[in-house]
């Protein structure tokens, strides 16, 4: 008998509760029928480890051993990642000019209706300076964060040590944000990482 | 059934299944078929439905016998005469199968407003009087609503223990044992009215 409980039925209610039900006639037939018209079933295997890995999402939690080896290879992980990228960003040197609005009339033919007028860009030149660079793109609002849209370029010989990349691109006046992309490693985007409001003052 | 050598005995039944012997299939339905039966008709409330519901889930226990794992009623006690872990499972399938046909009864409304009583193995013995209290006991049982009647059946009909209630129905130990100690303060009020009228 399982641990006693303090709620409990009349005697005569628990005998009735526990007392066989008389089934009809030719079930087990009927059932063993069905089942012979059933495929066959099948052992489901799988790797121990996806086993594991089941019983984890199951629990919804990581415990014991599982879980202390599993934080401390995310640690590692994390600790690699972001080590590669602080040094990374102390090798280099990166800059954001605007060189100047943007002089382009207009989208489509000048009286059709499609027409847009694109004099609220700017050009910025966006630039990076630093050794070992193989190959470097500027990621932003201006480009939804999206990754191989705009490039950057370098006229140094392959065999230089130090090399500058640059590439220009029209950005929107309400686009501020970016972040330079080295070799996959990408910069956090940080507050200085603003580009600047005004123009590069003209030269005389 | 003693543990280890239910264990035995499952793992070669299931291994023969799995190699194609759908003979030994049998084994299983003559082993937990009344225990199914008598849990799901008290869920039920009706004979028809329950045998249904019974069929269903042992053609279901077929389909997916690859995916049972003796682990994954862990909480099962040995030494219990319902601490098998495979009869856990298939009492699992029949409580779902069973949820699932409650659910759909519920849409219908009865022509016959009282549940049937069940016809036991008792009601051999021609006793009116104890005809007439099951007839009151499954009343009183539809009258629950559907977790606390699980709950009092799992709990009495199979006298399970908590956890492996909590296994089946995957509702938690305390949750459990609020919804018996409801069940049974309503079913031995409703069964005193009846009792009594």
């Amino acid at each position: 008998m399982p641990d006693q409980i303090p709620p409990s039925l009349p005697d005569w209610a628990t005998i009735a509760l526990r007392a066989p039900i008389t089934s009809r006639a030719g079930t087990r037939d009927r059932i063993m029928h069905a089942v012979r018209g059933l495929p066959a079933p099948r052992r489901l295997s799988a790797p121990p480890a996806a086993v594991r890995a089941s019983r984890w999402s199951r629990r919804g939690s990581l415990t014991g051993a599982g879980s202390v080896l599993m934080t401390a290879m995310l640690a590692f992980m994390v600790s690699v990642y972001r080590g590669d990228q602080l040094a990374v960003m102390a090798r280099v040197q990166t800059s954001a000019i605007v060189l100047g609005d943007t002089v382009v009339p207009a989208v489509g033919a000048p009286d059709s209706l499609g027409a847009r007028f694109l004099d609220t860009l700017r050009i910025v030149q966006f630039a990076i300076r630093g050794p070992h660079i193989g190959a470097a793109e500027v990621i932003g609002t201006f480009n939804g964060w999206r990754r191989g849209s705009a490039m950057l370029t370098s006229d140094a010989d392959a065999h230089a040590r130090t090399s500058e990349w640059r590439a220009r691109v029209l950005v929107p006046r309400d686009a501020l944000d970016f972040a330079f992309v080295i070799h996959d490693a990408s910069e956090i985007p940080m507050r200085d990482r603003l580009i600047p409001a005004a123009p590069l003052p003209a030269r005389n | 059934m003693s543990t280890p050598d239910a264990a035995t005995a499952h793992a070669i039944i299931i291994r023969q299944v799995l190699a194609g012997d759908v003979n030994a299939f049998a084994w299983i339905v003559d082993r937990y078929h009344a225990r199914c039966l008598r849990v799901a008709t008290h869920l039920l409330g009706d004979e028809d439905e329950a045998d249904d519901a019974v069929q269903d889930a042992f053609l279901r226990a077929y389909r997916h016998l690859g995916s049972y794992r003796p682990g994954d009623n862990g909480r099962c006690q040995p030494g219990h005469q319902s601490g098998d872990k495979f009869g856990a499972w298939i009492l699992r399938i029949v409580v779902n199968q069973c949820r699932t046909r409650s659910r759909r009864m519920a849409r219908f409304t009865r022509l016959d407003t009282e549940p049937s009583a069940f016809h036991s193995d008792m009601s051999a013995a021609s006793d009116h009087d104890a005809a007439e209290r099951r007839t009151d006991l499954a009343q009183a049982l539809a009258l629950l609503g559907p977790e606390q009647r699980e709950a009092v059946v799992l709990r009495f009909a199979d006298e399970l223990s908590y956890d492996e209630m909590a296994s089946i129905t995957g509702v938690g130990v305390s949750a459990l044992k609020m919804r018996v100690q409801r069940a049974c303060t309503r079913l031995r009020a409703l069964l005193a009215e009846h009792l009594h009228a």
